[in-house]
């Protein structure tokens, strides 16, 4: 084993030298694709048809959005919006708005108003989520996003986000309009943990507008600690790709897992091995729903929002294993649980017993 | 200590992110960001990309105004020169709890510890400087206690290098009426990304996730640690984006009861996205799994992904899969081969949307010497559709439907499938209403069933709900939910399979209301009760909670805050006794900014 670790630190030395330098130097290298003559779609158009001269000055949204102004200062995005190396078409509140001369030329004209201005407001999901991925393709580009469920589902980026949020919004009852109106309602579990990455709610709160049946199975007797705050909804779900972990396929499938899926190595964050390790395997003797043959994984035995049964089981003790077992229904052993006292204690899977009667 | 070591490390680093400036109003920002402006036209670097069209032609238009939603303030000029109001950086929080407990404690701290007595329950340091593009966040909440956490969150150099960290400790209890030792779980993580130049980055994450778990006798007890980490470069590559990632995963178990587990991937993507509106991913990806005292074992992953948009208001998303796998520590029947294909389709009208999903996997079995089994098969059919019925109300229908195409040989000494041949599930969704009264009702239905053996599992699920905004200031919340299920297998004698399915209710109440510009008063209830045949006659299976939170808080002028949080929780089992709790939580919290 000693002889092995050394062996994977010392590819692990060389694994990023060679390909990182190609990689580094193909992106130096290698020409920018020709710009295509055609117009790409609003609101990407009001930056391809901008000119140096269309970008404005800042005082001039200033003096029309004060307001937004302050509270984008103070937010977490503002610093990263003013670096002098970046081009123009990413400086201050034009980088997401786009440029400001075409808008105040067009302010009299309130119907063609917002032809010439990214409200986020009014632009459609594809739009903001255009608009928004200009900056964060490192995240994930517009590709990946149409593959997501909320894509196909037309919810957007600020549908989750709100960018002009105040750090110190001290005012209570424009914390609880928002809370009842632009925001989401009052959070529904009171220790949920707080809202991170410009969100406009906690997780719990947030996600709960649409999926509400999710949020009530917390409610149950038994589930995952989201509602005292331990876990969030994205410790499971990989709504998008975050910036430092690896990312899960975006189109994964919703039905079927395949066993890698158990092996697990999608991301530190994902899936349920995360924190279940002990029933990762490769086990000597698989289960075959626990490794995923039979289509659903984990979920083939377990609700994992929440349950009404101990273990956050689907069915109560023995039902859990006679849905399949049918045949060991009340003539083997009928007075105990499957996994009770030298039973099936290694349900999971077994390095020693084929009847998994031992871990 | 290791937790300490690295929450110092980082407040000295947010504290120099920070401490160039402040954003408030007084210097920097807005004259900076204008300054950056101001660069004469000739200096500044084209917008983007730049197309020769002329201007005033957007080719497709946001959408209208809809009614009611908020119009672009207008500010008087001289309201616009006011300054932001400053911004304080720290924000320090006291508090003190007690539980007023009685009963068992084990069930009580089931998932969680809240804190005893005195304890710092919020600490926290925000920081931006605008100018040099740096910003610092750093959380920790109740330090000392059983149950802690900690957040930071840095960037530098306008974003170029982020650094992202957490540490979390939890403590609980397998829930028995025996006394078991306390479970507890630490996990650190830390991630570092490094911009190299504007389109390519490199980023490494390492977590540890610790965990020792007692269980009731004769339950071994879990004593483990995860250690993760990953390199990943990506960047930008022609027209398209490459990555390149290494992941390690290490699994130690400390009782000796499983082995320790290593495993490596090598993963290489390449998104190749010709136009906005085409993508196609490729996927290459090779695992190593070590288990010590067990021969080598290895997957390997090779995938294609793709979505097009085949028009303004249809997409199309596409994937193709093949999983390989030689596990040769495997010693009964297994999958060697997994293959999967995935289309799904996206049509938008105007009011309505649909997605239609085709899915067949197909695996192949082995024995353990690897001699060929079969290839069963599995295709699944998913729908939904959604859409407004009218201004208030909105409908959502989905489901899917899942069968298994090909019977599997079985090895086992009862020769019949033990896999479900079908899998359904439907799921209509009903919400809208009023701008002050909205409401929800979701039904939902699944179906399992195995036909060899007469087996099948039903759920019907109910759920209504629904939101009142009484005025600006308040609002109230209802919901009421029941689950109904039912199983049936060939076994007609007691206990049958419908004897071990539950059902239960859960209902859930909320109301808050803000007090002048200070202050807030919140309620929330749930109560849930399961009822359960429960022939082994087993405890957690015939249960009944109650639990009441009020909490109230004031907000002084200057940024310091009260609150009070009073919950009388209640929980009773009704075949087992000593699982009872009743609870009264009551916590006190000050906290000031400065």
């Amino acid at each position: 084993m000693r002889r092995m670790r050394a062996g994977r630190l010392g590819f692990l030395s060389l694994f990023p030298a060679l390909p990182l330098l190609g990689l580094v130097a193909m992106c130096y290298v290698l020409p920018a694709p020709p710009k295509t003559q055609k117009l790409p779609p609003f609101p990407l158009s009001l930056f391809a048809q901008a000119t140096p001269d269309d970008y404005v000055d800042e005082k001039s949204c200033i003096r029309c959005h004060a307001k937004s102004h302050n509270t984008f200062v103070r937010s977490p995005h503002a610093p990263f919006v003013n670096d002098t190396r970046d081009p123009i078409d990413k400086h201050g509140c034009q980088s997401c708005h786009g440029p400001g001369r075409p808008h105040i030329a067009h302010l009299k004209n309130r119907a063609e108003l917002y032809n010439y201005v990214i409200s986020y407001t009014r632009a459609t999901p594809i739009q903001g989520a255009m608009a928004c991925l200009r900056c964060h393709a490192d995240t994930m580009t517009l590709a990946h996003w149409r593959r997501t469920g909320h894509a196909h589902a037309d919810v957007g980026c600020n549908a989750c986000h709100q960018i002009h949020q105040d750090l110190e919004d001290t005012d209570k009852s424009a914390q609880h309009s928002k809370a009842s109106t632009q925001f989401p309602r009052a959070r529904v579990f009171v220790a949920a943990a707080e809202p991170r990455k410009l969100l406009k709610a906690d997780e719990a709160t947030l996600c709960g507008q649409c999926h509400p049946r999710e949020v009530n199975e917390f409610r149950q007797n038994f589930h995952h600690p989201v509602p005292e705050g331990r876990m969030v909804c994205s410790d499971c779900h990989e709504i998008h790709p975050r910036h430092e972990t690896e990312r899960q396929e975006a189109a994964q499938p919703r039905f079927g897992r395949s066993q890698l899926d158990r092996i697990h190595l999608r991301g530190a964050s994902d899936m349920c091995v995360t924190c279940h390790p002990e029933t990762a395997g490769p086990f000597v003797f698989e289960h075959d729903p626990v490794t995923g043959l039979s289509g659903d994984g984990c979920l083939e035995c377990h609700r994992p929002h929440g349950s009404h049964n101990p273990r956050l089981l689907t069915l109560f003790s023995r039902g859990a294993c006679n849905q399949c077992h049918t045949d060991k229904a009340n003539n083997h052993f009928p007075g105990r649980t499957c996994w009770q006292t030298g039973c099936h204690v290694g349900v999971h899977g077994s390095n020693t017993d084929r009847f998994l009667l031992q871990r | 200590m290791r937790s300490l070591l690295v929450l110092l490390m980082i407040i000295g680093l947010a504290t120099a992110a920070g401490a160039q400036e402040q954003p408030d109003g007084k210097e920097g920002s807005n004259g900076k960001t204008s300054g950056s402006q101001q660069k004469p036209a000739g200096e500044q670097k084209p917008a983007g990309n730049q197309a020769p069209a002329g201007k005033g032609q957007p080719p497709q238009q946001p959408k209208p105004a809809r009614p009611g939603e908020e119009e672009e303030e207008e500010v008087p000029e001289e309201e616009a020169a006011k300054p932001p109001p400053r911004v304080f950086p720290w924000r320090l929080g006291l508090g003190w709890v007690n539980w007023y407990l009685s009963g068992n404690e084990t069930k009580f701290r089931q998932y969680a510890t809240p804190p005893r007595g005195f304890f710092l329950y919020d600490w926290r340091y925000n920081s931006l400087s605008i100018a040099h593009g740096n910003s610092g966040f750093l959380a920790l909440n109740g330090p000392g206690t059983d149950d802690y956490r900690g957040d930071a969150d840095l960037a530098f150099f306008f974003g170029r290098t982020r650094l992202e960290g957490w540490f979390t400790r939890n403590r609980f209890f397998d829930p028995t009426p025996t006394l078991v030792p306390e479970s507890g779980r630490n996990i650190q993580d830390i991630a570092l990304r490094q911009f190299l130049i504007r389109d390519f980055s490199l980023a490494f994450r390492f977590q540890q996730n610790k965990q020792n778990q007692f269980f009731e006798a004769p339950h071994i007890p879990l004593d483990q640690r995860t250690r993760y980490m990953d390199a990943i470069a990506a960047g930008r590559l022609g027209n398209g984006q490459l990555r390149l990632s290494y992941a390690d995963r290490v699994f130690t178990d400390y009782t000796g009861t499983y082995p320790e587990t290593d495993i490596g991937r090598v993963q290489l993507r390449y998104l190749w996205q010709p136009t906005l509106n085409f993508g196609l991913e490729g996927t290459v990806a090779h695992f190593d799994i070590h288990q010590a005292g067990a021969p080598r074992s290895r997957a390997d992953v090779l995938s294609l992904a793709g979505s097009w948009a085949l028009g303004p208001s249809s997409d199309l998303a596409f994937l193709l899969e093949r999983d390989r796998m030689s596990l040769p520590v495997v010693q009964n029947a297994q999958m060697r081969e997994q293959r999967l294909a995935t289309l799904r389709f996206a049509q938008r009208w105007r009011r309505w949307a649909l997605q239609l999903g085709l899915q067949e996997r197909e695996v192949e079995r082995v024995n353990a010497d690897q001699t060929f089994v079969d290839v069963p098969r599995w295709f699944t059919f998913d729908g939904r559709l959604s859409g407004r019925l009218n201004r208030q109300w909105r409908l959502t229908l989905r489901g899917y439907t899942e069968n298994l195409n090909h019977a599997l040989t079985m090895l086992t000494q009862d020769p019949r499938s033990l896999y479900w041949d079908s899998r359904d599930f439907v799921q209509a969704k009903l919400e809208g209403g009023l701008p002050n009264l909205s409401g929800y009702m979701i039904w939902s239905y699944r179906h399992w069933s195995n036909d060899a053996r007469s087996s099948r599992v039903t759920m019907n699920a109910f759920l209504v709900g629904g939101n009142w905004q009484v005025s600006p200031r308040g609002s109230l919340f209802l919901e009421y939910g029941t689950e109904a299920w039912g199983g049936h297998t060939d076994i007609l004698e007691f206990p049958t399979l419908g004897n071990f399915t539950p059902s239960n209710r859960t209902f859930a109440a909320g109301a808050s209301w803000a007090i002048g510009a200070s202050g807030t008063l919140a309620l929330n209830f749930t109560d849930f009760s399961t009822r359960n045949d429960n022939p082994l006659l087993l405890r957690d299976g015939n249960t009944h909670g109650q639990f009441f939170t009020l909490s109230a808080s004031y907000r002084f002028p200057r940024g310091q805050e009260l609150g009070i949080t009073i919950s009388p929780w209640t929980y009773q089992d009704r075949v087992v006794s000593t699982m009872d709790y009743d609870a009264t939580i009551l916590m006190l919290t000050a906290s000031a900014r400065f």
